[in-house]
């Protein structure tokens, strides 16, 4: 990041000032991850577009090269330049990972917080339910589910959010058991508020944060997830680029070729890096304000 | 049970034989409010006095069905409200009682507001969640209600959170949700007691204005004698989950019948009072609820106990508009005494 994005950061910090909670957050700490995964998503997005094919083209002559002026990154086992495969393989990557999140969060925050909040026995069995789906290692029941549905994008969104359903609901369940007893609910309560009011008006934007949190985790754990199933030859089908189909398909040539293993590791690594820091640095900021009413 | 008053149209509320129970960790059933009998007519000001613990603000919840696990009201517990049982509503019919019909105000207005909106926002909703009106009219409304409990500058302060009010202002906001929906009844528990003490007048005085102008009747649920005797037309004493004295404010604070009454009132401070003067205070504390004493639960401190006291429990005495639970009572003063429950 550039010497002037960081002065703004600051300055936008500092004015920020009067508002109390902004200027205890170490900017950078937040916006270095923030900045390079926005970065990432843009390019991510913008590249395919313009450039449609580079993913694709073969050049075999050229199969395995090193990085060159050409091919930044090198190319792969077809001559395909490596770098627009992986800008591509990361827009997978994102897809899935915003793509199930979104859906789980969806899912498991509904279910998660409506059972916090009534008092209905069906409540209790999708407590029990979600604690099956939590005890299946995670890549076994992405496995299970993609192999029942299709090796394709919606599939793998699924399979991924299906991992991540349990975990939203647990946390949901208990945000909410935190909040029902306080009293700004039950003035919700009491002043004629619905149970779909108080839910989704009342309690949940003031839950908005831990869940934001819990959200970056979710999105790295799918990236991973993700990376693992391509890997298995469980996610996207080729010639369909994806990190975790890069790293297969560079695993057999590491000795000739070791870039073409490398760059799809270490994006993967930055990554979910990345998103852990966000999700760490969000914690420990709102641990500090935690929303506090004086 | 029969009513003697003539007016039976004028009655807002009646809870008759409210029983209020909580399961204890130990299997056991913790009796928090024991068989009450409560009026409220249109219009007129109750006045709920007790201490901590005592078991109003249970009251005041299980009025609107809000008393929270593992909290339960009696099955033979009855609330009539405005001609409708609340025991016996759907959770939708309820939901449309809460609001237009009853509203209620909480103890602590920071934390009865959602820190997340903001206040004009909370009371436009209140009224859009009750009548379907567009959100320029409710907003209208919004701002005449927050000039109704004398917010200055109602356009400004729409777009204000929460935290950027003071205490009083956000009991002012909290006010105006409540009667958002003209409610025929406003429960307000505790409404001052996080206030200090000029703020606390101006609110008092707020509700009285709002009862006369709005024509709704108030609950009021205190632990201050002070504030009963300022703005309430009649007044419930109750101790350890029983209604001990009750009857018209003046009457009761000027002749209090019930030893537990009479002790309340000697023990609050007179302006000019010596300073080395001793308050006076009810010796002991109040009984268990899990292991009431036999008889009279105010006996084991009462000063005046006789034998009886410690036997059997006397239920609440009427003696032409009032009542105590006390057998002192019952030792005739007047040929007209009846005994009720």
């Amino acid at each position: 990041m550039s010497k002037a994005a960081l002065a703004m950061l600051d300055a936008a910090a500092t004015n920020a000032k009067g508002r109390g909670s902004f200027e205890r957050l170490r900017a950078p700490a937040l916006a270095l991850p923030g900045l390079f995964l926005a970065l990432l998503v843009l390019i991510s997005v913008i590249t395919p577009l313009v450039l449609p094919d580079a993913p694709f083209q073969q050049h075999l002559s050229e199969a395995l090269a090193g990085p060159s002026s050409a091919h930044p990154l090198g190319t792969d086992e077809l001559g395909r330049d490596l770098l627009s495969r992986l800008i591509l393989g990361t827009r997978i990557s994102f897809e899935v990972g915003f793509g199930s999140t979104a859906v789980a969060l969806a899912i498991g925050g509904l279910l998660g917080l409506w059972s916090g909040y009534s008092e209905n026995p069906v409540g209790a069995v999708i407590m029990r339910l979600s604690d099956v789906l939590l005890a299946f290692p995670s890549i076994l029941l992405a496995m299970l589910v993609v192999t029942v549905m299709r090796t394709d994008l919606p599939g793998v969104i699924v399979a991924v959010a299906l991992v991540n359903i349990p975990v939203f609901v647990r946390l949901n369940r208990a945000l909410m058991l935190s909040q029902r007893r306080l009293e700004y609910v039950e003035a919700a309560k009491a002043l004629g508020g619905s149970t779909s009011y108080v839910i989704l008006r009342a309690v949940l934007p003031n839950v908005l944060a831990p869940l934001a949190v819990q959200s970056a985790l979710a999105i790295a754990n799918a990236v991973l997830l993700e990376a693992g199933l391509s890997f298995l030859g469980l996610g996207v089908q080729p010639p369909t680029p994806s990190l975790g189909l890069e790293l297969q398909e560079a695993a057999a040539y590491l000795r000739q070729d070791a870039w073409f293993g490398i760059f799809p590791g270490l994006l993967l690594i930055l990554i979910v890096l990345a998103l852990n820091k966000l999700a760490d640095e969000g914690a420990r900021w709102y641990g500090r304000t935690d929303l506090k009413v004086e | 049970m029969m009513s003697q008053r003539s007016d039976f149209d004028s009655e807002l509320l009646r809870i008759e034989h409210l029983t209020v129970s909580f399961a204890t960790s130990g299997g056991r059933r913790l009796v928090a409010i024991d068989d009450i009998e409560l009026t409220l007519s249109r219009g007129s000001i109750l006045g709920l006095v007790g201490e901590s613990g005592c078991g109003k603000s249970v009251t005041a919840r299980s009025i609107l069905q809000l008393v929270k696990p593992p909290g339960r009201i009696g099955a033979a517990s009855r609330i009539w409200l405005d001609g409708r049982d609340l025991t016996r509503l759907s959770p939708d019919e309820l939901r449309r009682v809460r609001g237009p019909i009853a509203g209620m105000i909480f103890q602590e207005p920071s934390t009865a507001i959602n820190p997340m909106y903001t206040v004009g926002n909370q009371i436009s909703e209140t009224i859009r969640a009750h009548e379907r009106v567009s959100g320029r009219v409710a907003r209208t409304r919004a701002l005449e209600l927050m000039s109704l409990v004398r917010i200055p500058a109602p356009n400004r302060r729409y777009d204000d959170f929460p935290h950027q009010m003071s205490g009083g202002m956000r009991q002012r906001v909290m006010i105006a949700i409540a009667i958002a929906c003209h409610p025929k009844l406003l429960i307000a528990d505790e409404p001052t007691t996080a206030l200090d003490v000029t703020i606390q007048a101006q609110i008092l005085e707020l509700l009285t204005n709002l009862r006369s102008q709005l024509g709704m009747a108030i609950l009021i649920i205190t632990h201050d004698l002070g504030i009963v005797a300022g703005m309430a037309d009649r007044v419930a004493i109750m101790y350890a989950g029983r209604i001990v004295e009750q009857g018209r404010t003046e009457e009761v604070l000027q002749d209090p019948k019930h030893p537990y009454t009479q002790g309340l009132l000697k023990s609050v401070p007179v302006l000019g009072m010596d300073r080395g003067a001793r308050l006076p205070s009810i010796p002991g504390t109040v009984p268990n609820l899990i292991d009431l004493p036999p008889g009279c639960r105010f006996a084991p401190r009462c000063a005046s106990a006789f034998e009886k006291c410690r036997i059997e429990e006397p239920r609440l005495i009427q003696l032409s508009d009032r009542g105590a639970a006390c057998w002192l009572c019952e030792l005739p003063t007047r040929p007209g005494t009846a005994v009720l429950g």
